[in-house]
């Protein structure tokens, strides 16, 4: 278990002191070079679970225990949902990033951050302002920066949620060679149901709120799994039904 | 090719000058002619191709060195307060304590306009000036020292502060959590934090803070030099004009102060527009 989330909950206080329960309760375990995938709609803790493992919030209650990686040690990187490229950097100096903060020479950030560029296919701009690159672009210039410096595990929040199907497609392929080529843990949220059984080794169903973990599933395909194919529709068809479910219990 | 260049500029051009030149006509009409009150544009165009003459019947340095003294005590006075604003505005904007241990203080000192202290200033430092500390450095340094009164300088400062203090402030906390928590996620310690994400992000605002500082200053020296106190500047030629009944030396100076004011700003927009040329399609 690279990754063990133990009765995890997260409660906020509103500043008018309301209580907003968003993750009750969770318990969830994360497999070393896994694509786990958590699949659920709007507002169900998917987001403040993913910041909770990266370590930008704490849990009110329980626990999550990393084997030999810790967020403080750099070993965990996070794509949000947003745009976050330094707007006042170029994209390759966006790119050296992380590696700079680890220490490494100039020389040394710069080829591994030109190598991490040409692995999402991103060449000819390195000295491009994020603005001057389409919405399709940056997000892969966020994901080059993300995993510049190697990180053990990839938390990925809704990353392709503003793009369109067909650089949508594009990206999922780029995301999954990479995941390949890097072997790294990825665990990815997202609300789409064919996004997440097109990337995912396993899926997790959440429920509509509080962070319910209401099924898991596995799905056992080799990649890259073709999105017309009968299995795939049977996936589809299933974790249809497991939303039916939820919708009806609420 | 050629042919465009020279639409392009007549057409930037000549819709700009339209005004000034109506401006002139009616300033020469109206001083043409017995009984006119107003200098003839010509008597003033004479003041200002001869900046270096000493005014004959005025008791006042020549119309260079008067600028140059204006400009000085601003300069002075404006990186006095860059160099007191900046840090102190990054201190309140990133740290919340400090915020809240200097802002009654500054807010209640914000309106106080910068001339409403002068008399305080000239009681405080009377005449004593750069020029009086830094005594043997030579002739004509130590005249022009000797002008940089601290009472004068010190307004100026208050006159800049306040705009620049502000707006760092509100840009350093403007810095969207975003790129903080992204950079923290990407190894990035507090200090590098600081360095590489909230000084490039607080930068567009510190620079309009820096602006805005600077006409504010330009102001407060005009005015600064209006007031008894002094003996040399722009604005002391413009009083002293007029108690002699000079007007066109009263004229040319305000047109300089109006060129000069022009330019610096202009210059700073520059700046400005070169340091931040990431934020104009950050939108």
């Amino acid at each position: 278990m690279l990754l063990s989330i133990d009765s995890v909950s997260k409660i906020f206080v509103t500043d008018v002191g309301r209580e907003v329960r968003a993750i009750e309760g969770m318990t969830l375990d994360c497999d070393k070079g896994e694509f786990l995938c958590l699949l659920g709609p709007t507002g169900c803790g998917k987001t403040t679970l993913l910041r909770l493992i990266a370590g930008l919030e704490e849990p009110t209650g329980g626990s999550i225990i990393y084997e030999d990686v810790s967020p403080e040690s750099v070993d965990i990187s996070l794509v949000f949902q947003q745009n976050t490229l330094f707007p006042w950097d170029n994209i390759l100096k966006n790119v050296m990033f992380g590696l700079e903060m680890r220490g490494l020479s100039h020389n040394r950030c710069r080829e591994e951050a030109l190598k991490c560029l040409h692995l999402v296919g991103l060449e000819g701009v390195e000295d491009c302002l994020p603005y001057e690159l389409s919405g399709g672009m940056q997000r892969r210039a966020e994901i080059a920066r993300a995993i510049a410096f190697c990180p053990r595990i990839l938390l990925m929040d809704e990353p392709f949620g503003s793009l369109d199907e067909r650089t949508r497609y594009k990206l999922e392929e780029v995301l999954l060679e990479l995941w390949q080529k890097k072997g790294m843990t990825i665990i990815f949220v997202t609300h789409d149901i064919e996004e997440a059984i097109f990337l995912a080794g396993r899926i997790i169903v959440m429920g509509g709120k509080s962070g319910q973990v209401a099924e898991e599933m596995k799905v056992d395909m080799p990649h890259m799994r073709n999105r017309i194919s009968e299995p795939f529709v049977k996936y589809m068809l299933k974790v249809r039904k497991i939303f039916e479910t939820i919708v009806q219990e609420e | 090719m050629k042919h465009d260049w020279r639409k392009n500029a007549f057409r930037r051009i000549v819709p700009g000058a339209i005004i000034p030149f109506f401006i002139l006509l009616v300033w020469h009409l109206a001083s043409s002619g017995h009984g006119a009150v107003i200098p003839t544009v010509s008597e003033v165009v004479d003041v200002l191709t001869h900046p270096f003459r000493a005014p004959p019947n005025l008791d006042s340095k020549p119309l260079f060195d008067s600028l140059l003294i204006s400009v000085l005590r601003v300069i002075t006075g404006y990186v006095l307060a860059g160099l007191t604003a900046v840090p102190l505005g990054i201190l309140m904007g990133r740290f919340t304590k400090a915020r809240n241990f200097f802002w009654p203080v500054i807010e209640v000192l914000r309106p106080i306009c910068p001339i409403a202290w002068l008399p305080i200033a000239i009681i405080v430092f009377g005449f004593s000036s750069f020029g009086s500390f830094f005594w043997g450095v030579g002739a004509w340094r130590h005249e022009f020292a000797s002008q940089m009164q601290f009472a004068m300088v010190a307004v100026i400062w208050w006159g800049a502060f306040f705009p620049i203090l502000l707006n760092t402030i509100d840009g350093v906390k403007g810095v969207r959590l975003l790129y903080i928590e992204a950079a923290r996620m990407l190894g990035a310690n507090e200090w590098q934090i600081f360095r590489r994400v909230i000084l490039p992000a607080s930068l567009p605002s510190v620079m309009t803070g820096m602006r805005v500082g600077m006409g504010i200053a330009w102001m407060v020296i005009i005015a600064a030099e209006i007031f008894p106190g002094t003996r040399a500047g722009l604005g002391y030629m413009i009083t002293t004009a007029h108690q002699v009944a000079e007007y066109e030396y009263a004229f040319a100076c305000i047109i300089i102060i109006g060129i000069l004011g022009f330019l610096i700003t202009y210059f700073l927009k520059c700046i400005s527009d070169y340091v931040c040329r990431w934020q104009t399609k950050e939108r």
